[in-house]
């Protein structure tokens, strides 16, 4: 992993604010809290990582292809149970923080309902991918396939009781994966439907059957369903 | 006019009434601009001046960029979709709740949505 100074990165984050518009007076003094997270506070980060950014407090959020920035409650990121989520966990596990401290527990396994939501999501996004199949762009099925495909990775590492790592872990990871196709079902082991789904649009990038994504849509999502 | 450019620009109305009020879904509102997009990016370009080498490359927003520049839609439809963008883009973190993305969802879709009638009406005129 990379290794930069504080400073190197408070300056790098302050560009991509000002850059997106912000002003970084405005941020720093509005925060609470400024916590660095993802792949440039692991210093795993490429030339085409974004910045992402949670400030605590009110302010604006953005969402551009250079920065990510969440403003979140102190009440929410001082709730015990926050890091039981996937962000929360990842936050105590590989933030940073440039402006406070961190001042919550470190990541603990994440909750039942942070697995459900996780499995909602994946189910939600190949029952979507396999019912629009035909009718979306190419660049836009490649990018959602990707999603999945990290999403699945991000499921195992919760079931595990760790903190999800950064993208370029999962891709790393996902790289040296010698089954693939096994790999995927053996995550969504518990439901056939969404595993088999999974598998054709991760591993063989091939149109889904109807039946497929109906079941995952029809039956899988309303499983992992939480308030 | 030509009957081609005109199924184009149908096929583009098609697209933007599929767009719902109510998505609860960030996956499935994301899907559906890009659906969007793809019909968008087939109207007849000498009508909407979007390049040849859009095809599969520009997203929705790039491609309002591109309309706004032909002065064929206003700025309010580049906002409406950069709004939806950030939301979706957002709403990956998995941090908030459904029914608060329909939401806040909602007004940037009816607005994109008056925006692109007006868009299909103008490019209509041009070819009658």
């Amino acid at each position: 992993l990379k290794q930069k100074s504080p400073n190197a990165k408070i300056e790098r984050v302050r560009a991509a604010v000002v850059g997106a518009g912000l002003s970084w007076d405005d941020l720093w003094g509005r925060a609470e809290q400024v916590i660095l997270f993802g792949s440039y506070a692991s210093g795993c980060e490429s030339a085409q990582s974004d910045i992402d950014l949670i400030c605590v407090g009110d302010g604006q959020r953005v969402a551009s292809k250079e920065l990510h920035l969440l403003w979140v409650q102190s009440s929410v990121v001082n709730d015990p149970d926050w890091v039981t989520t996937e962000i929360g966990g990842h936050v105590a596990q590989y933030g940073q923080w440039l402006k406070g401290s961190c001042n919550f527990a470190r990541a603990k396994p994440a909750s039942p309902r942070t697995i459900a939501r996780k499995l909602h999501k994946i189910a939600d996004r190949a029952g979507v991918l396999g019912e629009k199949w035909t009718r979306l762009s190419k660049p836009y099925r490649a990018s959602e396939r990707l999603k999945l495909r990290r999403d699945i990775q991000r499921l195992a590492v919760l079931r595990t009781g760790r903190a999800v790592p950064p993208s370029p872990v999962l891709d790393s990871a996902w790289a040296k994966e010698v089954d693939k196709c096994g790999w995927v079902r053996g995550v969504l082991s518990t439901d056939l439907a969404l595993s088999n789904l999974a598998v054709a649009i991760v591993c063989k990038y091939s149109m889904p059957s109807r039946n497929l994504w109906k079941l995952a849509l029809s039956e899988s999502l309303p499983r992992y369903s939480v308030q | 006019m030509s009957n081609r450019d005109l199924k184009k620009i149908e096929a583009a109305r098609e697209a933007a009434a599929e767009l719902s009020w109510h998505y609860t879904s960030p996956r499935t509102l994301e899907a559906d601009l890009d659906i969007l997009a793809s019909a968008l990016r087939k109207l007849p370009r000498k009508l909407t001046g979007i390049p040849k080498d859009a095809d599969e490359v520009f997203g929705l927003c790039d491609i309002l960029g591109q309309l706004h520049e032909a002065r064929l839609v206003s700025a309010d439809a580049l906002s409406s979709c950069s709004d939806l963008e950030e939301l979706t883009d957002v709403a990956d973190y998995d941090m908030g709740d459904p029914e608060d993305f329909a939401t806040e969802a909602e007004n940037h879709i009816n607005d994109l949505k008056a925006e692109l009638e007006k868009l299909l009406e103008t490019l209509e005129a041009k070819i009658s």
